[in-house]
């Protein structure tokens, strides 16, 4: 591992198991003209703590801002308000210098394995340029040589280095997005659906990868996905978006064996079942409000199950704590037992 | 439960035999990525075809409609539609068979509606063009299957243009386009794998009462095992080219007998599964069609492959329930 750069003084014993912080976090944009007043809050208000070698899962749907918080946490785009310390450093107080060098600690890997690879250039020069913007003095034979250590780590033939993308399957793409995110020893790796688009056979390969890689390294994970059952294999924590808000979050056991939010049980209710698995009963969500007004009071009330109550359509809810790190952002937080019996109370 | 009897063969609506797709590469030797592919589609049943990308079952699919990339055309079998071939068929017999007869839904809705022409004149349109019926009945009846496929308010919405409409509606559009000609034959591919899993459970579970209502003959084309097996009877395994495994859904899914497809169920990331230890991954990757591995195709990957597996094609063999393209079909009770 590379030397950390930071005055090791100013980090207190406790926070030195946390990466990452951030802090009340919000991006909004202007639908429209500059006067229009049409505002879609992509991010909303989220707080979350990444810790040392642990990885966070967060899980949406399209639209639910998890790409937009991705993309902030990286500062790939800037917020409206609210605040991200990668360790003891505020993201977005720093120069463009500053934040040039910080950049070598957080990388990024995407969905589409292809479509983040330059067609035009051999596996070699792809996972070596973070090579040569970086680490300037190493020599053409240092960087080969970390090229190829790059690929066996990712499970790779050194012979591949001379390949052409197009010459290699879309599993076999994603390992060389993976060897290029780790180019420089990053602290922090942003997963933005990385397996969504590989098949059934190699998202399990690939997993596994990643799950080995944290442990070899002892990365930091963001994993950013709509699938929750690759989620629950692969994070520590959880964190369950709705458009633009955390709803649920807590560690993996905790959101898994007791879910709170209605939202998160519709979630698990729609997974069809792996061969073997009980089907779950069904919690049928009402259909989606257009994407650019946001609903008064809970954001998820037109859609709940639960269906128009006073306090739903007025209050916004904060946060409760549901157990041990596990806290719900809803009024009336219970089991998916309890909700499908409210629900067919109030039917009746 | 066989599926096979003699006597359900009046309920077959397409039958697909020794499907042979072919496509010609410059300065190569042609590839074939359908290689001998044999199924039968019977009214009110759900078939599914289970694969990888590159399996051959997209082009199955299409070859099922004519509907081939210009490079691909159909080198051998046949096509059956109620005993007729339409291998041979006109282009413009097929026409009429297209979305009259034989339906498709695809991924995306957005690239499959025409976004100048609101959803109204595209529905009637097909209705018009295949039942000859004058345009306000085929309005009435738009707006009867729009309300079908759970859109509200069709008689409203039925003037919308599909930007209007979000991703689970556009695809209930689409789906209510498949079906206003009542057809014999409905092909679904990938129909959600486009759309939020709360959304894909709400279409998934419509279409199961749309085909059950209507009796259709449904072929799910997906690359997802556990869509398949909660929506469809019957279930084909594609690998390279061949239909590896085929049988009931409940059969293939509790005691698979061909080692992908063993392999394949292993490997899914289930919400019931020990997050402890790691998921069983199937090593390599899935052959290329210019590329295929002599004797059978899955060895190279395969934890069974013994010496044949190299040199000979597998036989089908009946196992259980299914039938197994394979020298060493998995035994019950090892899986």
């Amino acid at each position: 591992m590379s030397a950390t750069d930071m005055t090791p003084s100013r980090i207190d014993p406790v926070r030195e198991e946390t990466l990452l912080v951030v802090d009340h976090l919000s991006r909004h944009f202007r639908l429209g003209g500059p006067r229009s007043r049409r505002i879609v809050k992509a991010v909303d208000d989220v707080s979350l703590v990444l810790t040392r070698g642990e990885t966070v899962g967060l899980v949406g749907e399209s639209g639910s801002g998890k790409s937009t918080l991705a993309r902030l946490l990286l500062r790939l785009d800037e917020p409206t308000s609210g605040s991200v310390h990668f360790e003891s450093t505020d993201l977005f107080g720093i120069s463009r210098r500053e934040l040039r060098r910080l950049r070598r600690e957080m990388q990024i890997v995407f969905q589409d394995p292809y479509a983040s690879l330059n067609k035009r250039k051999t596996v070699e020069q792809i996972v070596s340029f973070p090579l040569v913007v970086h680490e300037r003095s190493l020599s053409r034979k240092e960087r080969s040589a970390r090229v190829a250590e790059l690929l066996e780590l990712v499970g790779l033939r050194p012979d591949h280095a001379r390949v052409f993308p197009r010459q290699l399957s879309g599993g076999q793409c994603q390992r060389v997005n993976i060897a290029r995110a780790l180019a420089l020893n990053p602290k922090l790796v942003v997963l933005d659906e990385a397996v969504s688009a590989v098949d059934v056979s190699i998202q399990a390969q690939i997993l596994n990868l990643l799950r080995r890689l944290q442990d070899q390294l002892d990365l930091t994970y963001l994993f950013v996905t709509h699938d929750l059952a690759v989620v629950r294999y692969m994070a520590d924590t959880i964190a369950v978006m709705y458009l633009g808000r955390i709803v649920e979050q807590g560690p993996r056991d905790s959101l898994f064996a007791e879910p709170q939010h209605p939202y998160t049980h519709a979630l698990l209710a729609s997974i069809p079942p792996a061969p073997g698995e009980t089907q779950r009963e069904q919690i049928v969500l009402r259909e989606a409000p257009a994407a650019d007004t946001l609903p008064s009071g809970c954001r998820f009330h037109p859609r709940c199950p639960l269906g128009e109550r006073e306090l739903c359509r007025t209050v916004d809810p904060p946060p409760h704590a549901a157990g041990a790190g596990h806290t719900v952002a809803c009024h009336f937080p219970q089991s998916a037992g309890s909700l499908l019996a409210e629900v067919a109370r109030e039917r009746a | 439960m066989t599926a096979t009897l003699p006597e359900t063969a009046t309920d077959v609506v397409l039958s697909v035999r020794d499907l042979v797709v072919e496509i010609t590469v410059p300065r190569r030797e042609p590839i074939r990525p359908v290689r001998g592919v044999s199924f039968d589609v019977r009214s009110g049943r759900r078939l599914g075809i289970v694969g990888e990308s590159g399996s051959g079952k997209s082009l199955t699919a299409l070859s099922l409609m004519r509907l081939l990339p210009p490079r691909a055309r159909i080198a051998a079998g046949h096509v059956l539609l109620r005993g007729n071939d339409l291998a041979p068929v006109s282009e413009r017999e097929m026409a009429r068979v297209r979305g009259g007869q034989i339906s498709t839904v695809y991924q995306d809705p957005m690239s499959s509606l025409n976004p100048l022409m609101t959803v109204g004149r595209q529905i009637t349109e097909a209705i018009a063009a295949h039942e000859g019926v004058g345009r306000r009945e085929a309005r009435e009846r738009a707006i009867q299957v729009l309300g079908d496929v759970g859109l509200p308010q069709p008689a409203r919405r039925i003037d919308d243009h599909p930007h209007q409409f979000s991703g689970g509606m556009r695809q209930r559009v689409m789906i209510a386009m498949a079906i206003c000609t009542n057809p014999d034959v409905l092909i679904a591919d990938e129909p959600t794998t486009a759309l939020d899993v709360t959304t894909q459970a709400r279409i998934m579970e419509m279409l199961g009462r749309i085909v059950e209502e209507r009796r259709m003959g449904v072929i799910l084309i997906t690359h997802d095992l556990g869509l398949a097996s909660s929506f469809c009877d019957d279930i084909h395994v594609m690998y390279a080219g061949r239909i590896v495994e085929s049988g009931t859904g409940a059969a293939v899914l509790s005691t698979p007998a061909h080692p992908y497809s063993e392999a394949l169920l292993d490997s899914i990331c289930g919400l019931d599964r020990d997050v402890e230890r790691p998921i069983a991954a199937i090593s390599g990757q899935p052959p290329l069609p210019h590329q295929l591995p002599s004797g059978c195709p899955f060895h190279p990957r395969c934890a069974y492959a013994q010496e044949v597996c190299t040199v000979d094609p597998p036989p089908a063999v009946a196992v259980r329930e299914q039938v197994a393209e394979c020298h060493f079909p998995v035994e019950a009770g090892t899986a």
